[in-house]
């Protein structure tokens, strides 16, 4: 069996024994009764503001949601490693979102062996019209036409045990994997030329084995030449500095991934975390040690930065969310902000920052304003209202917001970098998790479409599904797997 | 009793999620006890801060937080107590008995061992089924940390359940 099918394997059999083993008894009644006396305690008190309860509109599973609440009150960056099909320092986007009226969608084929909705994930990078998503049951899938044709992805011989695909382009994917073995840990990467119909391995380091080490690693290619590889090794994942025995080594390719060369010592911060990718050049990674402070680099992974964010303290952090590269030195970031200590939690609104200097200095440049939503206040921990950011143009983004009923997400867009937004009417999909863009038409979707029983008074879905948008996110059309 | 509005809403909210809350506290922590006295104390906590709630549509995130924050001290409270593995290397409590006595003790041996931040990231991702994303949402850290407690969970427990084979 290779590493592939046992990593997987083991993924799997986690899933399956967590969901067989853990099995929650009924709530007791006596902790019932405590919660509600502890309502019945403050509703004696005297009263405190107000607000009204969204109508709740009946079943929808558990985890269902709890996964579009919490997509939305947090404020996440996409998590995709999103690859726009355009360079990002080439801004031939529009400058206005497109205004078409929608069209139909083409017809969504299948994929082999596909059988009724599954849970979906989207992690995949994508160039042109490719794009990855992996779905239960069947695997790895990658379309090579934005959706309209899916194919399982057979191999490589060995992935990592939660996978990041990396497609530069139609064709040239990446992706790497490290091999425990009895005395050493191996770390290669495996690459494609062929729109993952074959793979080719590539040994980049090794490293002795050592009682409780581990040892992760991460790929990442800025064209279909050149990539590195970070590698994370150490007695903890959350070990804070070298003194604890902890490392990050870097290796850099200029062929595609045949010949590695060793880059000297990788950007290690505070906690051990992978960078996250806004565009082939342009990553950063936050540190929860030194949160208000960010690590980018805006050559594809070769040079990082350090610097701390001004303007925050007094209990305050400032959490990184959207970084943009205008050009090879000139970096936005879009930061929101977190109280430092528990209690009270009193929203502040998200601030955009700007470098000229590849991310050495930070000058505060202005707040992220609101979407516009009658009824939803600016909330939550983080005060930034819209997760699941895409940059369509140079200040055109786009991103998803709760909508006020609490049971469906809607799309919304900025054409001026953030200080003001616009909804987007869209069809074809309730709550999203997630979603990602090849161009200003063409986007995909994690997400769940409800349908209601004959009395409308009960609405849900069972599983997560991808949708597919060609008209800039007016329509969308689930794809049937 | 004039009783106000808004916390007769919040009153609801408590209600309609105390099920769910619970069954999360005890994913997390497997023992009933421990998942008992940490469903209150979310809940307490809340009350104390529904202040900071403006936004009811936010509830789920807002108490999410809450929640996992207090299993998560919980965990480390039981880590540093010289009982703490008895619980757990016993296995749940209430299990699947068709499955194969192995390979579930071998998956709660293997969990037994994982700290807190990657117990809780094996249970938010693979059995409430959360994405990486909005695993990082509930916990306010990037998602690239999320990937790294997971790859390093995995791969601790690979050995304990390749083992049980």
């Amino acid at each position: 069996m290779s590493d592939s099918d046992f990593d997987r394997e083991l993924e799997e059999k986690v899933r399956a024994e967590l969901r067989g083993s853990i099995v929650p008894p009924a709530t007791p009644f006596y902790v019932r009764d405590r919660v509600e006396r502890l309502a019945t305690r403050a509703l004696a008190e005297p009263p405190i503001g107000r607000f009204s309860v969204a109508p709740w509109r009946g079943r929808v599973s558990t985890v269902a949601g709890l996964a579009a609440a919490l997509a939305i009150a947090a404020v996440v960056g996409v998590g995709l490693a999103w690859r726009s099909s355009s360079p990002s320092n080439n801004l031939a986007h529009p400058l206005v979102a497109p205004t078409l009226p929608g069209t139909p969608g083409p017809t969504f084929q299948a994929a082999p062996g596909g059988a009724a909705s599954r849970g979906v994930t989207l992690f995949a990078t994508a160039g042109g019209l490719t794009g990855v998503i992996s779905v239960d049951g069947l695997g790895y899938q990658i379309t090579h036409d934005g959706g309209v044709t899916w194919s399982a992805i057979v191999g490589p011989a060995a992935t990592p045990t939660d996978s990041d695909f990396d497609f530069v382009d139609a064709t040239h994917g990446f992706v790497s994997s490290v091999n425990v073995g009895t005395a050493s840990s191996s770390v290669s990467v495996y690459r494609t030329a062929d729109g993952a119909r074959t793979w080719q391995a590539a040994a980049v380091t090794s490293l002795p084995n050592q009682d409780g080490w581990f040892v992760d690693a991460m790929s990442h290619f800025a064209d279909a030449s050149h990539g590195v590889v970070l590698v994370a090794y150490g007695s903890s994942p959350t070990a804070s500095t070298p003194a604890q025995s902890r490392g990050c080594l870097l290796f850099v390719t200029d062929d595609g991934g045949s010949d590695w060369k060793a880059a000297g010592d990788g950007p290690c911060i505070g906690a051990f975390i992978w960078p996250t990718w806004s565009t082939p050049q342009a990553g950063y990674m936050a540190s929860t040690e030194s949160p208000s402070s960010v690590v980018v680099t805006s050559d594809g992974g070769r040079t990082w930065r350090t610097a701390a964010l001004p303007g925050v303290g007094d209990g305050w952090r400032a959490v990184p969310q959207f970084l943009l590269a205008d050009g090879p030195a000139q970096l936005r970031l879009v930061a929101s902000m977190t109280p430092t200590t528990n209690g009270q939690y009193t929203p502040r609104p998200a601030e955009v920052y700007a470098s000229s200097d590849g991310g050495a200095t930070w000058t505060e440049q202005y707040t992220v304003g609101t979407a516009p939503d009658a009824t939803t206040n600016i909330s939550g921990f983080s005060g930034l209202h819209v997760y699941g950011l895409s940059r369509l143009g140079p200040d055109y983004w786009i991103g998803l917001q709760q909508a006020s009923d609490a049971t469906s997400d809607m799309l919304v867009r900025t054409l001026d970098a953030g200080r003001t937004w616009s909804l987007i009417p869209s069809t074809g999909f309730t709550t999203a998790d997630a979603m990602g863009w090849w161009d200003a038409r063409h986007g995909i979707l994690e997400g769940m479409q409800w349908t209601c029983n004959a009395s409308g008074d009960s609405c849900g879905a069972d599983h997560p599904s991808v949708f597919l948008t060609n008209d800039g996110g007016r329509t969308w059309h689930q794809v049937p797997f | 009793m004039v009783v106000a509005q808004s916390d007769e809403a919040f009153a609801a909210l408590t209600r309609r999620h105390l099920d769910s809350a619970y069954r999360l506290a005890w994913a997390i922590l497997t023992d009933t006890g421990d998942a008992d006295d940490a469903t209150q104390d979310a809940f307490a906590l809340a009350w104390r801060n529904r202040r900071s709630l403006r936004d009811p549509a936010r509830f789920d995130a807002w108490f999410g937080r809450i929640l996992i924050n207090v299993c998560r001290q919980r965990l480390r409270q039981r880590s540093r107590q010289s009982i703490q593995s008895l619980d757990m290397e016993g296995g749940p409590a209430i299990a699947d008995a068709s499955q194969p006595t192995s390979e579930r003790d071998a998956v709660s041996r293997a969990m037994a061992r994982l700290d807190a931040d990657h117990r809780i990231v094996v249970i938010l991702r693979y059995w409430a089924d959360l994405t990486v994303d909005e695993i990082a949402a509930r916990l306010d850290v990037p998602s690239g940390t999320v990937k790294s407690r997971l790859h390093y969970a995995l791969r601790s427990m690979r050995p304990r359940l390749e083992d049980a084979r």
